[in-house]
């Protein structure tokens, strides 16, 4: 096993705390110097017409991106998404906005990139309407955070996690709330597989 | 709605009522009418909380109608904090009743004597005028107490906290909301200051007994006003993204573009935004009993707006808007939204604009004052400004000030009017605006009404680039139209991807009014409203130089892009080239 896997069942109430995560940021295993397009559909699994219908703005790096199908990725980079956001910063930050001059001195413009097929992690964030529409689907599927990460996480909100799970376990073994709250969870190291599962969702 | 109401607050034997109609001003309504009044009636070297300085109060064309969105009040004078030409605009339930009862708008004249107070009644009945020493430095949330002992919460509140009474530059004038709370403010440039000269401390509207203004054709008004509403709900950002998490939904977005004014401007990125974001605020909200979906007016189909409980679940604030959280929150470094929340009462209480003064608890904190994310040090700086302390009062007079007073170079403002929460380092469009708006840096100036929809200045072709200056031309134009409707400005969103929503706007216009106007009508509007502020403002000896970014952002790199601001004078000059 590449990375230590934390799995929590819990009731739906605390997903938000997990949600949080990934408005700060997750890493999604992929390949160097894949297009941006073939990044969000094969390896975050978000389906074409979603892309063309709800995601209105993507930062890479802080950039917006104009051309999915032409910008590739590298290692390191960090991409956010975003539904169609108020106000004219917001309007112009859009993917192709009319108002793409405004913020031309951040525009990410697609460059000469290779291939290589080196696997890397690559950043990505949600926001907002992504947030809420494909956030649990990530947690159920596993978010890759650097360890310190959840160790904070769980520093902040231990008990409420705690107190809504009905199971905690690290790498299939059950982890019980002093290893959860000391050396256990310190003993990882590097990055961890954070998986929710909620309990008594819908099955339809 | 064809009378003007004239309050001379100087003459003889107490203060004098007037009743005009408005046909001096035909057609006009909101920034139009305020505009026009000011350019008109105001000399431009007036000084701003003189005799000679008017404050113009006026709904909306279609408030007080059954139009959605038709909430606005645009309140207009000669502004003490930037020295030209103001309207500063406001949500809440007083543009509804103003309309209702029949005013295009209330103009307050003249200057009551100094130490004098008083309190204007309006009903279907009349005006009446009474001093009201009673509520003297009242902060408005207590104001309003003691007016709904009296009144009722049927009625309509447009007030000044202690930082008008004082005639601080970066006073606000309140609005009451739907729950008869004073939450929603005509921030910026201190009208709050001009009402307090005047010598009023409240207006109390009361529409009992009186129906909703009628439309001279039914028929069209009703299918355009479906339309219209149809249009809004179907928009991914004013049916789906404002009512989930209000205008701070913007937090995430800015910040990771790198445009997000943390620490007195210092850098683009905020640590901990995802703390204070619109995703996260929300969530709060809903877990302490608050609201994240609630409208500031009766006919609000967006609901942008909410409330905001302390642990106990308990009324803290209403939702702080993007701009509060970022200029209480990352601008002073403070990322606990309920210190940003306390913050937002403190200055709606004191009746202060949010923007201004975190930017002058930014430059505070600059100074050394206090250190950056301190948010108990953020609390006792404003409350100092509602004591009156001679601290309070130099925060109280705005961002432009307080750097002055306290030695700080990096002065975040334009025409003394501090910058909104976006970096022009980063988004240099937004520098155009904010250098060469007539009202001062103000994000609202060029909203996003798509020039494609009104053909202003030319179509704009997305996969050409175009110029930031002939964008911010063409949205600025377009936005000070919007502003003369009364319509909310966040309409804007719709209508800049749906033409049929913008169509459907004017359909509502055209069939209450039983006119033909076009788009081509509405953007000769916006020029028209533009050139009289530019024409009084350089009347007021504004220059080009007024039309400049303050001088370290074309010199101090902004990270994490590292841009300085890069538009040319000569670029700025052509704004207005029409």
């Amino acid at each position: 096993m590449k990375y230590d896997v934390i799995l929590f069942k819990c009731s739906g109430v605390i997903i938000n705390l997990f949600m949080q995560e990934l408005q700060k940021g997750v890493f999604i295993s992929s390949c160097e110097g894949k297009t941006l397009y073939f990044f969000l559909t094969e390896h975050c699994g978000i389906s074409a017409e979603y892309i063309t219908e709800k995601i209105k703005t993507i930062l890479v790096d802080g950039k917006p991106v104009d051309d999915l199908f032409n910008t590739t990725i590298k290692d390191g980079e960090v991409c956010a998404l975003s539904g169609a956001m108020p106000g004219i910063v917001g309007a112009m930050m859009r993917i192709g906005s009319p108002y793409a001059a405004m913020r031309e001195s951040i525009t990410l413009r697609p460059g000469d990139s290779v291939e290589s097929g080196k696997e890397i992690n690559f950043g990505l964030k949600l926001f907002n309407v992504i947030l809420s529409d494909l956030g649990p689907d990530f947690l159920k599927r596993g978010i890759l955070i650097e360890q310190k990460r959840a160790v904070e996480l769980f520093r902040r909100h231990g008990d409420e996690i705690y107190s809504n799970c009905s199971e905690i376990s690290i790498n299939g073994s059950l982890a019980d709330r002093h290893f959860v709250y000391g050396d256990g969870m310190n003993s990882l190291s590097g990055l961890v597989v954070l998986k929710v599962g909620i309990e008594n969702e819908s099955k339809s | 709605m064809d009378k003007i109401l004239r309050i001379n607050m100087s003459a003889k034997g107490g203060p004098s009522v007037k009743e005009d109609t408005s046909a001096k001003y035909p057609g006009l309504g909101g920034r139009a009418l305020t505009t026009s009044i000011i350019a008109d009636e105001v000399p431009p070297m007036a000084h701003p909380l003189g005799e000679e300085n008017k404050l113009v109060i006026a709904p909306g064309l279609l408030s007080g109608s059954a139009a959605a969105m038709s909430g606005r009040i645009s309140i207009g004078c000669k502004s003490p904090l930037t020295g030209g030409i103001k309207e500063a605009n406001s949500g809440g339930q007083a543009a509804q009743v103003l309309g209702r009862l029949g005013y295009a708008a209330i103009v307050l004249e003249g200057k009551a004597p100094e130490g004098e107070l008083y309190k204007v009644m309006i009903n279907k009945d009349g005006v009446k005028i009474e001093k009201a020493s009673e509520y003297k430095m009242l902060p408005n949330y207590d104001l309003i107490d003691k007016i709904k002992a009296v009144y009722g919460d049927k009625v309509a509140c447009i007030s000044i906290g202690p930082a008008g009474e004082m005639k601080l530059a970066a006073a606000s004038i309140a609005c009451t909301d739907m729950e008869f709370r004073p939450t929603r403010h005509a921030g910026r440039g201190g009208v709050g200051a001009v009402m307090g000269s005047k010598g009023v401390k409240v207006i109390i509207l009361d529409d009992a007994g009186l129906e909703n203004r009628k439309p001279a054709n039914p028929e069209k008004f009703q299918e355009a006003n479906k339309k219209f509403v149809e249009g809004l709900r179907t928009h991914a950002v004013t049916g789906s993204g404002l009512p989930a998490y209000g205008t701070n939904v913007l937090v995430n977005l800015i910040n990771e573009a790198g445009g997000f004014p943390t620490n007195n401007f210092k850098e683009g990125k905020f640590a901990n935004a995802s703390a204070i974001s619109g995703e996260t605020i929300a969530d709060l909200e809903t877990k302490r009993g608050g609201n994240p979906t609630h409208g500031c007016h009766r006919g609000c189909v967006i609901r942008c707006s909410g409330t905001y409980n302390d642990k106990n679940g308990k009324f803290l604030s209403k939702q702080p808007e993007y701009e509060t959280v970022w200029a209480h929150g990352a601008n002073c470094g403070i990322d606990d939204p309920d210190v940003i929340a306390t913050l937002d009462f403190l200055d709606d209480n004191y009746g202060l604009d949010t923007i201004d003064m975190g930017a002058a608890i930014a430059i505070a904190m600059d100074a050394g004052l206090a250190k950056f994310g301190d948010g108990q040090a953020a609390i006792n700086l404003i409350k100092e400004v509602g004591k009156g302390t001679p601290l309070g009062r130099i925060i109280g007079s705005g961002a432009a000030v307080t750097a002055r007073v306290l030695g700080v170079e990096r002065a975040p403002v334009v025409k003394g009017q501090a910058m909104p929460a976006y970096d022009p380092r980063a988004i240099q469009g937004i520098g155009v605006t904010y250098a060469t708006s007539t009202q001062g840096a103000d994000h609202t100036a060029g909203y996003c009404i798509t020039a494609n929809v009104l053909k202003v200045g030319g179509f704009v072709d997305p996969l050409k680039p175009e110029g930031q200056v002939d964008l911010s031309r063409n949205l600025q134009i377009a936005t000070a139209a919007i502003d003369s409707t009364g319509m909310c400005l966040f309409i804007a969103f719709a209508v800049l991807d749906q033409p049929e929503t913008f169509q459907a706007m004017i359909d509502l216009l055209n069939a209450f009014y039983g006119l033909s106007m076009t788009a081509d009508d509405f953007a000769a509007l916006g020029k028209k409203v533009l050139t009289m502020e530019r024409d009084f403002n350089k009347k007021a000896g504004f220059t080009a130089l007024d039309d400049r970014l303050p001088r370290y952002f074309y010199l101090e790199k902004l990270p994490p892009h590292n841009g300085v601001f890069t538009v040319t004078d000569k670029e700025l000059d052509s704004v207005f080239n029409w």
